[in-house]
């Protein structure tokens, strides 16, 4: 009988780690998502954006749960951008913007979303962002909101006369004449 | 002596100013669940809209699984890892889309193709090669992301007419090697 109490106390030990395991282990789900884009330059931004602005990212709404397209649950991530400069289209003076991404839930229940493609905005950074109206297949975008054209390539933050994202750091006059040339050639 | 000496310290320097080919894959952190030491596969329907683009399917899945690493796409057509498709006018050519669960290990991979774009499996110049797209998407269901490498098949852009993603680069194959092993 004394043989036994070692491996039946063992037992006992690794049935209280797998319980453990599988009922307090949080059981987070996540979803990633990758895309495949065009290319896309200041021209080609420009011609197929349906708005520009400059302005300030003046708050960020969590994540929240939604369905896409085919009916799979997915995370958005929504930003209000103060607009200073429109520079093309007609926007509010408060821009609502709706990017794929995020987190829901907590502990067991909770559900995350990353996309690989799609820009990060940080509360007070001054961005130049080209808007579109497409969400890329994935759910319809509401009539008030506005998703990012050609998804990290939309989106320069600004510092210091600079317009920055992952492709470059680039002079924003010059961006900004590449711009108004581009809207000029298309009146 | 202290030639030996010199001699040493020179090829110290020399080993540390000579650049090393750097890395430009891009991994996720999460993976199909593979047993130490053992091949992982991972079933895939390869579904198009022709036999043409099956077949292109297939040759994407043949390029990862020849990559030298110990994992393989295998040919079914009941997995749920497919191919589907939706219409957009977007700058989006395709998307994938990968679960994971709790543990950290991916449970399925689909990917989903703009038809707004021009699609060929013949290299038309005027449109988009369906294998490139395939072999890319395809890379990233063993969840390697995007590779800073514009010569790479995981590289986040495609042009018209452009057919290279077909082909895998060196740092493709190490992106798959470092996540599953090299065979």
């Amino acid at each position: 009988m004394k043989k036994l109490i070692l491996p039946m106390s063992l037992l006992a030990i690794l049935a209280i780690v797998i319980t453990g395991a599988v009922f307090f282990i949080p059981k987070e789900k996540k979803v990633n998502l990758s895309l495949l884009v065009v290319e896309q330059d200041i021209t080609s931004l420009t011609r197929d954006s349906v708005a520009i602005a400059i302005g300030t990212i003046k708050d960020i709404i969590p994540g929240h749960l939604g369905m896409d397209n085919s009916g799979n649950k997915i995370v958005f991530t929504d930003y209000v951008l103060l607009v200073k400069n429109a520079i093309k289209g007609n926007v509010d003076e408060e821009v609502k913007i709706r990017i794929i991404g995020g987190s829901v839930g907590e502990g067991k229940n909770k559900f995350s979303v990353f996309a690989e493609d799609e820009p990060d905005f940080v509360k007070g950074e001054e961005v130049l962002v080209f808007l579109s109206k497409n969400s890329g297949g994935f759910f319809d975008l509401p009539v008030d909101y506005y998703a990012v054209e050609g998804r990290f390539q939309g989106k320069y933050q600004i510092v210091n006369n600079e317009a920055r994202n992952p492709k470059g750091i680039f002079k924003l006059d010059k961006v900004m004449d590449e711009i108004n040339l581009t809207l000029q050639s298309q009146k | 002596m202290s030639k030996i000496k010199n001699l040493i310290i020179i090829s110290a320097l020399f080993c540390l100013i000579t650049p090393v080919s750097a890395l430009a894959y891009s991994y996720s952190g999460y993976k199909w669940f593979q047993t130490p030491g053992t091949i992982r596969t991972v079933d895939i329907d390869p579904i198009g809209r022709n036999t043409a683009e099956e077949l292109a399917i297939r040759n994407s899945m043949s390029s990862w699984s020849n990559a030298g690493a110990k994992f393989y796409y295998v040919d079914t057509t009941t997995s749920g890892n497919d191919f589907g498709y939706y219409y957009e006018v977007s700058n989006d050519l395709a998307v994938n889309r990968i679960e994971i669960n709790w543990l950290g290990y991916i449970t399925r991979t689909y990917v989903k193709v703009n038809t707004y774009h021009p699609w060929a499996t013949n290299g038309d110049a005027n449109s988009y090669d369906f294998e490139s797209m395939a072999a890319h998407e395809l890379g990233h269901g063993l969840r390697l992301l995007h590779s800073s490498d514009t010569a790479a098949t995981m590289y986040y852009s495609m042009s018209r007419g452009e057919t290279k993603k077909r082909t895998l680069e060196t740092d493709d194959k190490n992106g798959i090697k470092y996540i599953y092993g090299s065979l």
